[in-house]
């Protein structure tokens, strides 16, 4: 059994990939173009594979790399929202044609990964409040409407790596969150990815339509 | 003169809103007295015109506009007709929306695409283009309509569900941007309430999430409209979603 990543150029999923292959689980990836519909490059690809007999047991669908709502609609919200419709109807189809193959394989599962929104208020990482709170829904409710074919759904809520944001700003995140949440606690990738490869290791996954929260301090994620 | 717009405002949630400011209207409450209604539909000629003549009898000042929220060029007229007329907005209360419901393995790419052109890219359009016109008043208040599937997801609503996710989002996202401008922006999410959008459907599709709420039944419009109208007071509500879903046990 393999697993996909669709999209891999972020820090935490190529960890993640790296790990996975010294494990000796063997990885595919599809980079889906940025600025046109990638999700027929996916339906192909399941295709294929499907007609051969061969199925994933993981899907990964990293949403961590390449965008950051915030500031873009902050400079032009015409743009902003054609990279959005965009990205939600390829996020959505590949939610769809994912599910599709796995129920085919009778079962597996699919995890989402997005940085969570919220620690850009103290930390400056990309703030992706519209798409997450989107595919949050899709993935609670998709998740119900494939468990019968045992498929599960997730999404991984994670803080930005400490290699990703600079020091000094941890150490203002960590001044200015003293009062509600614990202090924010920089996670190396390496520590995000071994949490995430826990989870696609484990035999039973009871786990399904779950926002999984990656990181410390006080964020979306987190309360 | 206050504006307050109401989209989507000739029937439903829609209605009980414009209902109860015009039940405020009469009690002269302050927040709402001195206020001009901007009401808006898309295709249900019948009920807009039933609304002008109610609204026009209680001596109320109202301007019902067609506008439908997937066509942008609409959009762009509606927010022309109020930036002519009006030259500002107090209040933009975006509940207008759509659903199509069905398994999301099954459901065709039209379906979905015409959720996220109304209940996203619609509101987010119209929303992005009337700024001007809420920072022109100094001080105001956007309120979207989001639903309960939006906060935890439902079977049946995949792409709906998601649409109302990235409401949520946005809501958050622009109180972010215009936080600071004494704009304050909140998002509503109903859960079953008795209006077309669900007294259509297969009571087998909703009986078990009623049985699974803290009260057991739909809940009313005005039950909705009393939150919105809530919101409208300019306050320490932000970037908040209210669920209007009768206790909904998860
Ligand atoms: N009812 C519920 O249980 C429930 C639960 C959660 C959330 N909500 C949300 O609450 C809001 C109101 O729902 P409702 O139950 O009152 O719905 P409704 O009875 O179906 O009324 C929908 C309103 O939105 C307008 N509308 C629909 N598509 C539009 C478009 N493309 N452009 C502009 N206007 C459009 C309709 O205009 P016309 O009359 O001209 O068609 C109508 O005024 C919606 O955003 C809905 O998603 C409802």
């Amino acid at each position: 059994m393999s697993d996909l990543f669709i999209n891999s150029n972020g820090i935490i999923p190529q960890s993640l990939l790296e790990r996975l292959q010294a494990a000796g689980r063997e990885c595919h990836v599809l980079e889906l173009p940025e600025h046109t519909d990638g999700a027929a490059i996916v339906r192909q690809h399941f295709e294929q594979l499907s007609n051969e007999g061969r199925y994933y047991h993981n899907i990964y669908l990293d949403l961590t790399g390449g965008f950051n709502e915030l500031a873009e609609f902050t400079a032009d919200a015409v743009t902003a929202m054609q990279r959005l419709e965009l990205r939600l109807t390829e996020v959505l189809k590949a939610l769809k044609y994912g599910s599709q193959h796995l129920a085919r394989a009778d079962g597996g599962r699919i995890w989402v990964l997005c940085y969570d929104h919220s620690v850009n208020y103290s930390v400056a990482s990309p703030s992706n409040p519209i798409t997450n709170n989107a595919v949050i829904a899709a993935v609670q409710s998709i998740a119900k409407e494939v468990a019968r074919f045992d498929v599960s759904v997730n999404v991984f809520l994670i803080h930005p790596p400490k290699e990703s944001v600079t020091n000094d700003s941890w150490k203002q995140a960590k001044q200015s969150l003293k009062v509600y949440g614990m202090k924010y606690k920089p996670q190396p990738v390496q520590h995000i990815a071994e949490l995430l490869q826990m989870y696609a290791g484990l035999k039973n996954l009871t786990t399904t339509g779950g926002i999984i929260p990656v990181g410390s301090g006080i964020a979306a994620g987190n309360i | 003169m206050k504006t307050i717009i109401v989209t989507g405002g000739t029937r439903g949630i829609g209605r009980a809103i414009v209902d109860m400011l015009v039940a405020k209207f009469k009690q002269n409450v302050p927040a709402v007295a001195q206020t001009r209604l901007v009401v808006t539909y898309r295709s249900g000629v019948a009920q807009a015109d039933a609304l002008a003549a109610e609204l026009k009898d209680l001596g109320i000042d109202a301007d019902i506009q067609q506008m439908d929220l997937a066509d942008l060029s609409s959009v762009t007229a509606f927010v022309q007709h109020v930036t002519q007329t009006y030259g500002k907005a107090d209040a933009l209360i975006n509940n207008a929306g759509m659903t199509n419901d069905g398994s999301f393995l099954a459901m065709a790419d039209a379906d979905v695409a015409s959720l996220i052109h109304t209940n996203l890219n619609g509101t987010i359009a119209l929303t992005e283009q009337m700024v001007p016109l809420l920072q022109q008043a100094g001080c105001s208040s956007v309120i979207f309509m989001a639903s309960a599937a939006g906060v935890y997801g439902k079977e049946g609503q995949v792409p709906y569900a998601t649409t109302k996710g990235g409401i949520i989002g946005y809501s958050q996202l622009l109180a972010r941007r215009y936080g600071r401008q004494r704009m304050y922006i909140n998002a509503v999410a109903p859960g079953f309430i008795a209006t077309d959008m669900v007294t259509a459907l297969d009571p087998a599709m909703f009986e078990h999430t009623l049985n699974n709420a803290s009260i057991g039944s739909m809940g009313t419009p005005a039950d909705v409209a009393n939150v919105v109208h809530s919101l409208l007071t300019p306050g320490y509500i932000q970037a908040t979603t209210i669920k209007v879903d009768g206790g909904h046990l998860r």
